[in-house]
């Protein structure tokens, strides 16, 4: 069942195109339909998995690599399918609506379910090498869809970025995949985490940095956090779903998965404490200086992103359960206010929060469940928000001494600036005068609009008033997984996850982050009022406008681009003669280096004492035919002289037994003579172009590689590196090829998956050849010509008599 | 080319070309070659039917375009590799779904090498037409800027009014005659 609900997300991806076709406006509906079905099953699961009994799936795939379809539904990838089959069945219904009419929607819900697939497999999978692939699908099916509107210079650019920067990441992850399985000894996650982790090891460092470099690009990190706010050109379904509750969580759910293979040193706390904990100020700074909807909350998305990195750093029990539900509340209240917000310009055509407002009386429905949200954003009772900070800030009052201090400041500071944002995204929007002299005309949004933040706003509710429904135990054994204790392990502290619980302090410990709490939701509205004086220009946000990481890679991506035109220009400049000077060169430092330091190479070099005659004559004829061909006076003689040693050759190999090879050269070399004279026919007039002293050099380089040749030749023959192979074939040609000639056995049947490759390369070079000639061709002016064919087949060779018979044949 | 002989033998030597390029084809599970150096020997059949009568009397004998011919050739080379799927690998081999004696071929074996040598039998033959005619077919690239002379003579009536095609030789070298020879012939 939870292969079939990859599968089907797979299968339903293809066709989706196919499938809108077809049934237009109903089709979004089925694509919404089969998702809820995998959330119904996934839920089902659930108190099996509480229960500490996860399911496992195991199926071989490459096993010469060690890569098995290892999949896992403990609690942790339990929490992240129900989220992306949840959430993804209402985004999908809600772009039923959004997209309406948009000529591209069918490949729209192609590439969303895609993402959703790829999403899904990668909380499920086991295996290391696995989760890299369906990393890197991720990263493309985000590509695609941040890149959606194609059409628009700014979505492209951003899709790239985001290509770009996840993808950096995700070779990361390969080096982190190998090196940790390399260390541990097995690519199964579930294993290295029963092994105890890879702490020990040398090869920790690597892996730790790598794995770490993989999760902070795609959960868009400081400092490579730009990437996710310019992301935000996609539509919004996009938004709410890839850019909010999963995608860029797939970064924090590769350091909850590998928490307990990497985590627990103090290397691991520090850096994951302190880059979540700036990423979580900076990003809340930046999102109370925006005004315009999608960037406040992609930058306050960030910011969430950033304290569960904070959380998963610090590690311990309560710091996982903590992180678990604010990432659970995280999920519910900013897909709604992406939804919601997507709705708002859908409605509204505007962006800008200073200039929206009023919206409360014409989006009844809209209005009331951003309320919910944005009290859940801004950490206030009693929704889950609140019981997702009242727990972080718990859980780094128990860590005591100077970490329990700079944790609860980091967390206060990043709270009062988020509650700013809320009230800027919902207060702002719906319930304040609009604008002078903007006339804002909006109504309630389509129904399909309606449903998904009407359930987020709800389960935001139930989640904080009733945890035992569904919160706790999704909460608690993600938790638990993330220790490494999925299989039978037991919590120690089972958190009070009710909100009501919390609101009436019973220790100090519950006190102190109440009190924090409440004073962060003071301090978000009194900077509220005081916003325009908070966003005016200084000498320190120029500063940091300039040294904002943005720029590096704008830096390194010119740099790239700069050296790529440098060396091209260098080595690529055009002149055909210095591409084969430079490949001959290469070879020949290279190889001659390798072939002078071998020693006894040409120990027993072959006697030519018995050498026949004919073998001698053609010798002779390869060896005036070859200077003869340098100096031939025109390209026509070259060509004749080239096809008479290509001829000599194959008689060569008709004298010592190789008929096939014979026939095929003999076959070769006659095409190639053809194709040499249609080649020559189109090129510039023959004539000595290069000067004396450049053709010298030539002689000296052709000269010299050709004694390489020579040389390495002799050498091959004394060299064995591994034991031949031939004499497997000749013997079992017949018993397992079934057929006499070695050859042909070989290449259709012990070799035939290279001959596919080979053929396939020659399609490809024929396709060249065939476009390269073609463009040209269409480049040219077409003069006088009545019709729009190619005017030029009746003027080269083998071309017909009369241009019509031409427009009759060809394409 | 227009020369009566050459174009005699050339429609001559068309069919006994191609029948001897399936035979080397077929025979090469046994004997000396096979489906590459089939492939070469059909090209080279065509290209000298080509060179009597022009590529588009080729192009309409072959009634498909070149370019589905080499992609027949790697569908079923590519094809020819499923069934060893049941119970094996991709490409895994089953020789002998029949066993025929045939006169003159002796023992054909009929399973997926040879569909798969048919393939690149296909393959390589499309690939080496499609070069050569398309080579052929292309205008030459003008040096002398200023002198139009492309599509001379296509101005809305028909080609036998064309000047000699020496003018439009490029390099003033043998070639041109060799190119003469090679592109005229009234069909």
């Amino acid at each position: 069942m939870v292969i079939a609900s990859i599968l089907s997300l797979t299968l339903l991806s293809l066709l989706a195109p196919v499938i809108h076709r077809a049934l237009g406006r109903w089709s979004g509906y089925l694509f919404a339909a089969v998702p809820l079905a995998s959330f119904a099953y996934f839920l089902t699961l659930l108190p099996r998995v509480a229960a500490g009994d996860p399911l496992m799936i195991e199926a071989e795939w490459i096993p010469a690599l060690g890569v098995s379809i290892g999949l896992v539904v403990d609690g942790l990838s339990l929490l992240f399918a129900l989220l992306i089959t949840g959430i993804g069945s209402m985004v999908l219904l809600y772009a039923t609506a959004y997209m309406r009419g948009d000529p591209l929607a069918g490949r729209f819900f192609g590439y969303l379910i895609g993402f959703m697939m790829s999403m899904l497999g990668l909380v499920l999978c086991d295996n290391l090498l696995l989760l890299f692939i369906f990393w890197e699908l991720t990263s493309i099916t985000s590509y695609l869809l941040i890149g959606f509107y194609h059409n628009n210079a700014e979505s492209r650019k951003s899709a790239l970025q985001a290509l770009l920067v996840t993808g950096i990441g995700g070779l990361a992850l390969l080096a982190g995949a190998i090196l940790t399985g390399l260390a541990g000894g097995t690519f199964s996650i579930s294993e290295l985490a029963a092994n105890g982790g890879i702490a020990d090891s040398p090869l920790y460092a690597g892996a730790l940095v790598c794995v770490l470099l993989a999760a902070f690009t795609k959960s868009a990190q400081y400092p490579f956090h730009f990437w996710l706010p310019n992301a935000m050109a996609a539509p919004s379904p996009v938004s709410a779903f890839l850019h909010s509750s999963t995608m860029v969580k797939a970064g924090v759910f590769l350091l909850a998965r590998m928490s307990p293979v990497l985590g627990g040193t103090q290397s691991w706390t520090l850096t994951l404490g302190i880059v979540g904990g700036v990423t979580m100020v900076i990003a809340a700074w930046a999102a109370s200086r925006r005004t315009k909807l999608k960037p406040i909350l992609a930058y306050s998305t960030v910011s969430s992103l950033g304290l569960i990195t904070m959380m998963i750093g610090v590690g311990t029990e309560e710091a996982l359960i903590a992180a678990m539900a604010y990432l659970l509340a995280h999920a519910f209240f900013k897909a709604a206010l992406f939804l919601i917000a997507g709705g708002v310009t859908h409605e509204t055509h505007e962006k800008d929060t200073e200039k929206l407002g009023g919206l409360r009386r014409a989006m009844p429905i809209s209005c009331w469940c951003a309320v919910i949200a944005g009290l859940s954003l801004a950490g206030a009772p009693p929704v889950a928000g609140f019981v997702g900070k009242e727990l972080v800030l718990k859980a780094g009052y128990y860590q005591g001494g100077l970490a329990a201090v700079l944790l609860m400041a980091a967390t206060f500071v990043a709270a009062a600036l988020t509650v700013m944002a809320a009230l800027i995204v919902v207060w702002r929007v719906f319930f304040t005068k609009p604008a002078e002299g903007v006339e804002v005309k909006a109504h309630e949004v389509p129904w399909e609009m309606r449903v998904g933040p009407i359930v987020l706003a709800a389960c935001t509710i139930v989640a904080a008033l009733a945890p035992g429904l569904f919160a706790k135990p999704m909460i608690e054994s993600a938790a638990l997984a993330s220790l490494g204790g999925a299989f039978g392990g037991e919590l120690h502290h089972p958190a009070k996850l009710s909100a009501l619980s919390m609101l009436i302090p019973t220790s100090l410990s519950s006190f102190i982050p109440l009190l924090l709490s409440l004073s962060a939701l003071a301090g978000g509205v009194f900077l509220y009022r005081a916003r325009n004086a908070w966003r005016r220009e200084s000498g320190f946000t120029r500063a940091a406008d300039i040294y904002r990481p943005e720029n590096a890679y704008f830096r390194l991506l010119d740099g790239t681009i700069g050296f790529a035109g440098l060396q091209t220009r260098i080595l690529q400049n055009g002149s055909l003669s210095a591409y084969i000077r430079v490949i001959l060169l290469a070879l020949l430092g290279l190889g001659g280096y390798t072939l002078l330091r071998s020693e006894g190479l040409f120990a027993n070099m072959p006697s030519f004492t018995d050498l026949r005659p004919l073998e001698a004559m053609i010798a002779l004829i390869i060896v005036i035919c070859t200077v003869a061909a340098t100096a031939a006076p025109s390209r026509l003689a070259t060509i004749a002289i080239l096809g008479a040693v290509g001829y000599s050759v194959a008689l060569i190999y008709v004298l010592f037994g190789a008929p096939d090879l014979a026939m095929t050269q003999f076959a070769v070399e006659t095409l190639s003579v053809v194709i040499f004279v249609l080649v020559v026919y189109h090129l510039p007039r023959f004539a000595t172009y290069s000067r004396r002293r450049v053709r010298i050099m030539d002689a000296v380089v052709a000269g010299a590689f050709g004694s390489f040749m020579a040389a390495f030749t002799l050498a091959a023959l004394e060299v064995q590196v591994a034991p031949p192979i031939s004499s497997f074939f000749a013997e079992n040609s017949y018993p397992l090829g079934q057929g006499k000639n070695v050859i042909n056995v070989i290449l259709v049947d012990f070799r035939s998956i290279d001959t596919l490759g080979e053929i396939v390369v020659l399609g490809i070079a024929a396709v060249g050849v065939f476009t390269l000639l073609r463009l040209r061709k269409e480049r040219k002016p077409v003069e006088g010509g009545s019709s729009g064919s190619p005017p030029s087949l009746g003027d080269a060779p083998l071309a017909p008599a009369s241009p019509r018979d031409a427009e009759g044949s060809i394409s | 080319m227009n020369s009566v002989i050459f174009q005699t033998a050339a429609r001559a030597l068309l069919p006994l070309l191609l029948l001897f390029s399936i035979v080397i084809l077929i025979r090469g599970h046994n004997a000396p070659g096979g489906g590459f150096v089939g492939g070469l020997l059909a090209a080279s059949a065509f290209t000298t039917y080509a060179m009597a009568f022009g590529t588009p009397a080729v192009r309409r004998m072959l009634h498909v375009q070149l370019h589905m011919i080499i992609g027949l050739g790697l569908l079923l080379a590519f094809a020819s590799g499923v069934p060893g799927l049941i119970g094996g690998s991709f490409l895994q081999a089953y020789d002998k779904w029949l066993v025929l004696e045939t006169p003159g071929l002796g023992q054909l074996k009929i399973g997926t090498p040879l569909f798969f040598d048919i393939g690149v039998y296909f393959a390589v033959m499309g690939v080496c037409l499609m070069m050569i005619f398309e080579l052929a077919e292309a205008e030459p690239e003008r040096r002398d800027a200023g002198s139009p002379e492309g599509p001379a003579g296509r101005g809305g009536t028909s080609g036998p009014s064309r000047k000699p095609k020496i003018e439009l030789n490029p390099g003033g070298e043998t070639v041109a005659t060799a190119r003469i020879e090679l592109s005229r012939k009234g069909a």
